[in-house]
């Protein structure tokens, strides 16, 4: 059973390309626990494969706490998009991130915001809220005045 | 050889030269003006990621600061068990908020947080092996000579789950990390109430399994029960099993100081205050105990 | 430059040596009025304002009556009290419970039933009473001017139309016996504007004890900011009213964005807040969650993997 995260971070040394990092007697401990490390991390937070000997359950629920918890911080990163879907607002962004590895709190809400207003399903109450945070810095305000008043 | 220079430059630090700090509370923003008004608060713990360090200080942190109240920078997202090396720039940052906070040590965990280019976003447990043992031991001297003298204290986490290749239990894991490094100990009374009430263990057994003798200081936080598991939740109060257990604690070591972690649904300021006082209250009838020996 | 009075010259002085001391009369009284209403709109000396402890006295002293429904809005959302409307506005199924303050529950009544934007709140009867008494407070303290104090700003600001009137009666005589008046017209249209200009320059609301006050309230309760998210369960009941009246419309937003955006309350930052630093840089110096990549907000479940609720 092939563990692409495992191929993608192989350290230069060991190019043998075998099955599974284990299966490398001769590697060095810290490049195998470098390995074991990526894989598990894409596990919980890019939708990879669970690495062999996990207790599924547990490592399923970790990933499952690990989402909430994003949701809780992009919630407060953007309330007006919370507060619009109210209570879908965790299930639905648990859906839309599930294999999506963690940005951010402020890139993780853009993304998704904009994926809903794509969809056409953007609440109105985050409509402001996005169009404020996609605009960019306004930077031609302050031209005539040379030096930054605060 | 005299090795004169101070810890982390080769000697090992000692909890004992910590000054006393008391008991104290995590500095949040949403509760900055309760913090502010505690009477005889000596000592709060400030999360370093939160912390500008280009700026001097400023605001409720600074005032504490001039009051004399000790601040402790806590990292969380070194990453210190992470095969990964340290990044340079995040152990700065963490010497600049020592630096900033006039800090007598600062704290960090026993986790990773990231790993191939991804981000966790949260503290994962790293194997209970040699090859973890090493990484850290490379990190935490890294970490050590970017603090330049500044003590380093490590605090494990709760187990979200295990590795299947563990070659060592909790206790010997931690003896065996603490032994490598010679780093402080931060611990975490609720981790340890949680993990032995979940095992089905006598936590004062596990505590007396760990090098108390290395504790720097002592979190202490609330929880609550769920679907037959004890939660480490840090925003609910802290049960009475956990207050035995720092009891128990001070019974048996002298941390510097303990502090009360509360993260969110924050009470009102009174309840607050009355938590402080219980823990102190703990404390007290532990050290009076082991007094009494 | 000598100039001799020739015959026929206006009441016998000089055009050129009344135009110079016209000008200097006219100068000195202005300066006069002006120094004049700026002791009045000081108002009392006070060395040490009292602290003032009433949020909606000081949102009226920061704002106006619009912040001081704004402020009501916030401390009722803060007990629960009111919702937002759906399409605007606030409502309330609750009857008004016992120890409210008048402006609270001036307001509360005038939302009853009913859905009320913030803007019908402001002119509601029931409203304007209460906030005209809380505004006695703030005058009986000497926090702003009173009726009659504004009334003597007014009527001295009118001083310079004693010049104006001396003016206009040269310029009449001058007309009179056919003298040159081109450069009096021209001071006294200039005259006339600056007599304009502060016809129209009101006094300000607040005496210099109530802009101190304001600053030291601020001061004082730096820990309702936005910027540091307060806990209003931490700080008590008041604290949700405190906070919209020392840093406008922003605190609640902070707080509870969903009820304000759908409240449709208009979002801004008191004027008293001004005096703060300013927001965006160092607003994180001393927060424990800046949202700079995927940082641990507080360190909830950071050190206790379990905590996140299984």
């Amino acid at each position: 059973m092939s563990d692409p995260a495992a191929e993608s971070t192989a350290p230069q040394g060991s190019a043998r390309g075998d099955d599974t990092a284990a299966a490398r007697p001769g590697a060095d401990p810290a490049a195998r626990l470098a390995v074991a490390q990526a894989a598990l991390v894409a596990a919980l937070v890019a939708g990879g494969p669970l690495p062999d000997g996990f207790d599924a359950g547990r490592v399923d629920a970790a990933r499952r706490a690990l989402l909430r918890k994003r949701a809780g911080e992009v919630a407060r990163a953007w309330p007006l998009l919370a507060g619009g879907l109210g209570t879908a607002f965790t299930p639905r962004f648990v859906q839309w991130a599930a294999r999506r590895p963690p940005a951010g709190s402020f890139a993780d809400g853009l993304a998704f915001a904009q994926q809903l207003r794509d969809k056409g399903e953007l609440p109105p109450l985050a409509v402001e809220e996005l169009a404020q945070r996609e605009r960019p810095a306004p930077s031609v305000r302050r031209r005539i005045w040379p030096f930054k008043r605060r | 050889m005299t090795d004169c220079a101070g810890p982390g430059t080769g000697a090992r630090p000692v909890a004992s030269d910590l000054p006393d700090l008391g008991v104290g509370v995590g500095w949040r923003p949403e509760i900055a003006g309760v913090v502010a008004d505690l009477p005889n608060l000596r000592f709060c713990e400030v999360v370093a990621e939160g912390i500008h360090t280009h700026v001097p200080l400023s605001g409720p942190l600074a005032t504490l600061r001039e009051r004399g109240v000790t601040l402790v920078p806590h990292g969380v997202r070194l990453s210190l068990g992470g095969a990964e090396p340290v990044s340079p720039e995040r152990v700065k940052h963490l010497a600049d908020c020592a630096a900033l906070l006039g800090a007598p040590l600062v704290s960090e965990h026993i986790a990773f947080v990231r790993a191939g280019d991804l981000e966790a976003g949260h503290l994962l447990p790293v194997p209970r092996t040699r090859a973890a043992v090493d990484a850290l031991a490379a990190n935490y001297v890294r970490t050590v000579e970017g603090l330049g003298g500044v003590p380093l204290a490590l605090e494990p986490i709760a187990a979200l789950f295990d590795w299947p290749d563990d070659e060592y239990d909790e206790a010997d894991f931690l003896t065996a990390v603490l032994d490598r490094t010679g780093a402080l100990l931060l611990l975490d009374v609720a981790n340890v109430y949680a993990n032995a009430r979940n095992r089905g263990q006598d936590p004062v057994a596990l505590l007396d399994r760990l090098p108390l003798e290395r504790v720097a200081y002592v979190h202490v936080a609330g929880g609550r029960e769920h679907e037959g598991l004890y939660h480490d939740t840090h925003t609910d109060a802290v049960p009475q099993e956990v207050l035995e257990l720092v009891t128990a604690l001070a019974e048996r070591a002298t941390p510097a100081g303990w502090l009360l972690e509360r993260d969110g649904d924050y009470p009102p300021a009174d309840v607050l205050r009355a938590e402080l006082a219980a823990i102190t209250t703990a404390v007290g009838a532990g050290t009076r105990a082991a007094g009494a020996r | 430059m000598r100039v001799l009075a020739a015959p026929g010259d206006t009441w016998g002085i000089p055009g050129p040596t009344f135009l110079i001391g016209y000008v200097v009369l006219a100068g000195v009284v202005v300066w006069l009025t002006i120094l004049l209403r700026r002791g009045i709109a000081r108002g009392p000396l006070t060395d040490h304002p009292a602290p003032q402890s009433d949020p909606f006295a000081l949102a009226l002293l920061a704002g106006g009556p619009v912040l001081v429904v704004n402020a009501a809005i916030a401390g009722l959302r803060s007990r629960h009290l009111v919702t937002a409307a759906s399409g605007g506005g606030v409502t309330t199924k609750q009857q008004p419970p016992k120890n409210l303050h008048p402006v609270e529950n001036a307001v509360l009544r005038a939302i009853a039933g009913g859905r009320k934007h913030v803007y019908r709140l402001v002119t509601d009867e029931r409203v304007t009473r209460a906030i005209a008494d809380v505004r006695k407070g703030l005058e009986r303290d000497g926090l702003v001017l009173d009726g009659v104090q504004r009334a003597l700003h007014r009527l001295v600001g009118l001083l310079p139309l004693t010049v104006l009137a001396l003016g206009a009666v040269r310029w009449w005589a001058g007309v009179q016996h056919d003298r040159p008046v081109g450069y009096l017209t021209l001071l006294l249209i200039a005259l006339v504007v600056v007599q304009f200009v502060l016809a129209l320059w009101g006094a300000p609301d607040r005496t210099r004890a109530g802009e101190r006050t304001l600053t030291d309230e601020v001061a004082r309760h730096d820990h309702l900011k936005p910027e540091y998210n307060p806990s209003w369960g931490a700080y008590g009941a008041g604290a949700a009213a405190m906070g919209v009246a020392l840093f406008g419309t922003a605190a609640l937003f902070a707080a509870d964005p969903a009820f304000a955006a759908e409240a449709e309350l208009r979002r801004q930052a008191a004027a008293g807040s001004a005096s703060s630093s300013g927001t965006s840089g160092s607003s994180c110096s001393s927060s424990s969650s800046c949202s700079s990549g995927s940082s641990c907000s507080g360190g909830s479940g950071c050190g206790g993997g379990g905590g996140c609720g299984g």
